[in-house]
């Protein structure tokens, strides 16, 4: 009972077990025994344990009655040995691992041995593919780890049979082929850019050394074509015959030429890049140049004129005595340009003694040249008076014209000869005036009395109208007198017989307007532009009358420019002509 | 009755000649000098009623005769009247301030002018 019950709860274990006497009989064997031995239960039972399937330590079979011989003999458990497996061969020759383990032991009082074994082929199947794949994987180790750090030399080998890691080792090697393939790549186009920006590199160099070679051949020649032009300008200046000095802006002297040293009595190392100023005054050395530094606040003078232009500044005229005695224009220029180190002034001076003299004798020339005209002039005049006054009854009226036509031609003479006079004073600025308060109103009546002999002669009415308020106002009596006579006397002379001369003085706004109309040949109109230059001569007249020296109205004009006033001229050829002057009633103030 | 004196000072002989025949026939004691020495000879011995004075003469001026016989108390009273043929306002104004009476350019006047300009500064004088 107990046998059976036994076999029931054995028949529920998963391992074989196989239960034996102590002759090695099989008394026992459970269903899961029978099936990993391929036998039945039946057959199995009374069979001797050892004959019932062959035992293995790993490749070598074991001798027979091992399992009986170790348990009952040596007594000790059979078990599988340590780092060895155990096949059993079974009936059909299927050899499979085994765990196994027998023992012996006592049952009722009698030996028994027990087997118990478990098929392992699936835990040794899964044991070896483990240390195979764990062996397999290992030869990649070094090849990958090569790989992450860039080198793709040592290539997977892939076995030639084909197993599951074929695919994967072939993969790997394709993968480093790519790999390989993509750092070539690169490898090529970061040479192929590196060659590129070496080139252009290269390129760029090449054409900027061209360019800066070029560059600096330009500049070196600028340079020079500079420094030339600087010592042309230098030598230039050096060797003007002005003198030429040059202050900065704060009035030191930065400049001075050889003429300038020579004119100015100094050596230019006495003085450059001092500052002239008053503290100088005493320094009989420096006297000239503090003279021409500051000109205006010399006493011995003469402002010739002012800043006309930007360009041409204030120009002096002044007298120095040291080292010698010279006249010394001075022209004053200021440098603007900013490049030019604006601020400071350039003076140039000119030596004009000779000029100063040569005027001067030319003035005393005229003077002389006038005055030794006049003498035999004068002489003619009295002597042909004499001769008319005292030859009354001596003389046929032939000799008496005569005479008389003589007299009137030497004063036509007297009077050219004045005029010339004063034009030449005109030009030179030396026709001196006086101005002051006179009455026109009686200069002109006296100038018209004159005028009554020459007038009657050809029957011409003088008419001369005034008014009041312009009689008296501010002129030189003598020049003014001069201009009307002038105008007056052209009147008489170019008004036929029985003709008429009106005079109106008259006050026109702030000035006094003198108009003289005559009933003359008038000035052709083509001509009438030029009526006030000098020489001017109508054609008209030039017919009529020969004499005339076409000075009397360039004069006119002139003085009456000097009185700051106006004239003006009207005329119809064969009707007449009318003057008019306008003379401000306040006087010219800016005449001194 | 006695001519009155007139002294005129002038180099050139033809105006001279022709000076001296007109104040003769209007019966004036001319007196023609010809340079300074002549005329301060004469006024150390005559005292003329007038004296007409050229400018431009050799040795000292006319400016310069007429300052000295300025400075000189014997004659300073005696009028003196350029008689000239400078016309210059400079001249003018010169001659003026140092004393002249007038200033008579010859190639504007006649001797008959002269004459008659000569009569009205004596006749005033006479009057004073």
């Amino acid at each position: 009972m107990i046998k059976k019950e036994i076999g029931t709860l054995l028949s529920f274990i998963a391992e074989g077990l196989v239960l034996f006497d102590k002759r090695g009989h099989i008394t026992l064997v459970n269903p899961h025994a029978t099936l990993l031995l391929d036998y039945t239960s039946e057959e199995l039972m009374g069979k001797h344990v050892d004959n019932v399937f062959d035992i293995y330590i790993d490749n070598e079979r074991v001798e027979k009655n091992k399992i009986t011989k170790t348990i009952f003999t040596e007594g000790k458990p059979f078990n599988t040995p340590q780092g060895h497996t155990i096949y059993f061969k079974s009936q059909d020759g299927r050899k499979f691992p085994v765990f196994i383990s027998a023992k012996s032991f006592e049952a009722s009082g009698e030996k028994s041995g027990v087997l118990v074994f478990r098929d392992i082929t699936v835990e040794k199947e899964l044991e070896n593919y483990k240390i195979n794949t764990a062996k397999r994987l290992a030869t990649l180790t070094p090849i990958l780890q090569r790989t992450s750090t860039g080198n793709l030399s040592i290539r997977v080998k892939v076995p030639p049979t084909e197993d599951e890691f074929t695919e994967l080792f072939v993969g790997i090697n394709l993968m480093m082929d790519d790999l390989e393939e993509l750092d070539k790549t690169r490898n090529k186009s970061e040479a192929d850019r590196i060659e590129g920006i070496t080139r252009a590199e290269r390129e760029r160099r090449m054409l900027s050394e061209g360019y800066s070679r070029e560059l600096e051949i330009k500049v070196r020649e600028k340079i020079r074509e500079l420094n030339q032009s600087k010592v042309h300008i230098e030598t230039l200046i050096e060797n003007l015959t002005s003198g030429l000095i040059e202050f900065d802006i704060d009035h030191r002297l930065v400049r001075m030429n050889k003429a300038a040293e020579e004119l100015l009595g100094i050596r230019r190392e006495q003085v450059l890049g001092r500052i002239i100023d008053k503290n100088d005054a005493g320094n009989k050395e420096l006297l000239a140049l503090m003279e021409v530094a500051t000109p205006e606040s010399y006493e011995e003078v003469k402002k010739v004129s002012e800043n006309v232009t930007s360009l041409a500044g204030d120009v002096y005229e002044i007298k120095i005595r040291d080292p010698e005695e010279k006249n010394l224009q001075v022209s004053t220029i200021p440098i603007t340009e900013h490049a030019m180190g604006g601020g400071g002034i350039i003076k140039v001076i000119r030596d004009i003694t000779r000029e100063s003299l040569i005027s001067k004798s030319k003035s005393e020339f005229i003077s002389i040249a006038a005055h030794q005209l006049r003498t035999p002039l004068s002489a003619i005049k009295w002597a042909l008076q004499m001769l008319i006054k005292g030859g009354e009854n001596k003389f046929s009226d032939f000799e008496k014209d005569l005479l008389a036509k003589s007299f009137d031609t030497n004063d036509r003479m007297i009077s050219l000869v004045s005029d010339m006079l004063d034009v030449s004073r005109i030009d030179e600025g030396r026709f001196d005036y006086d101005f002051k308060k006179n009455n026109a109103a009686d200069l002109i009546r006296s100038l018209v009395a004159n005028s009554e002999i020459a007038a009657k002669e050809k029957n011409i009415n003088i008419v001369f109208n005034s008014d009041k308020l312009a009689e008296s106002f501010i002129f030189d009596v003598n020049k003014l007198s001069v201009a009307v006579q002038n105008l007056l006397e052209n009147a008489v002379k170019y008004t036929l017989r029985n003709g008429k001369i009106i005079i109106d003085l008259k006050k026109d706004g702030d000035y006094a307007k003198i108009e003289i109309s005559d009933t003359g040949v008038g000035i052709p109109k083509n001509q009438i532009d030029r009526t006030f230059s000098k020489f001017f001569r109508a054609e008209n007249v030039k017919k009529i009358e020969t004499g005339g020296s076409g000075l009397g109205l360039f004069i006119v004009k002139s003085i009456v420019d000097k009185h700051g006033g106006k004239i003006s001229v009207e005329s119809e050829e064969n009707e007449g002509t009318t003057f008019s002057l306008k003379v401000p009633l306040k006087g010219n103030e800016g005449v001194k | 009755m006695e001519n009155k004196k007139i002294l005129v000072v002038e180099d050139d002989t033809f105006l001279r000649q022709l000076i001296a025949a007109k104040m003769e026939a209007d019966g004036f004691d001319i007196f023609v000098a010809v340079d300074a020495d002549a005329t301060f000879k004469y006024l150390e011995e005559s005292k003329p009623e007038i004296i007409l004075l050229d400018l431009m003469l050799p040795g000292l001026d006319g400016f310069q005769i007429l300052e000295q016989i300025k400075k000189d108390p014997k004659n300073k009273e005696i009028p003196v009247v350029i008689l000239s043929n400078l016309s210059q306002k400079e001249d003018i104004d010169r001659a003026m301030l140092l004393g002249a009476k007038d200033f008579w350019v010859k190639a504007y006047l006649t001797l008959d002018d002269i004459v008659e300009k000569i009569d009205s500064i004596i006749g005033k004088q006479d009057k004073a």
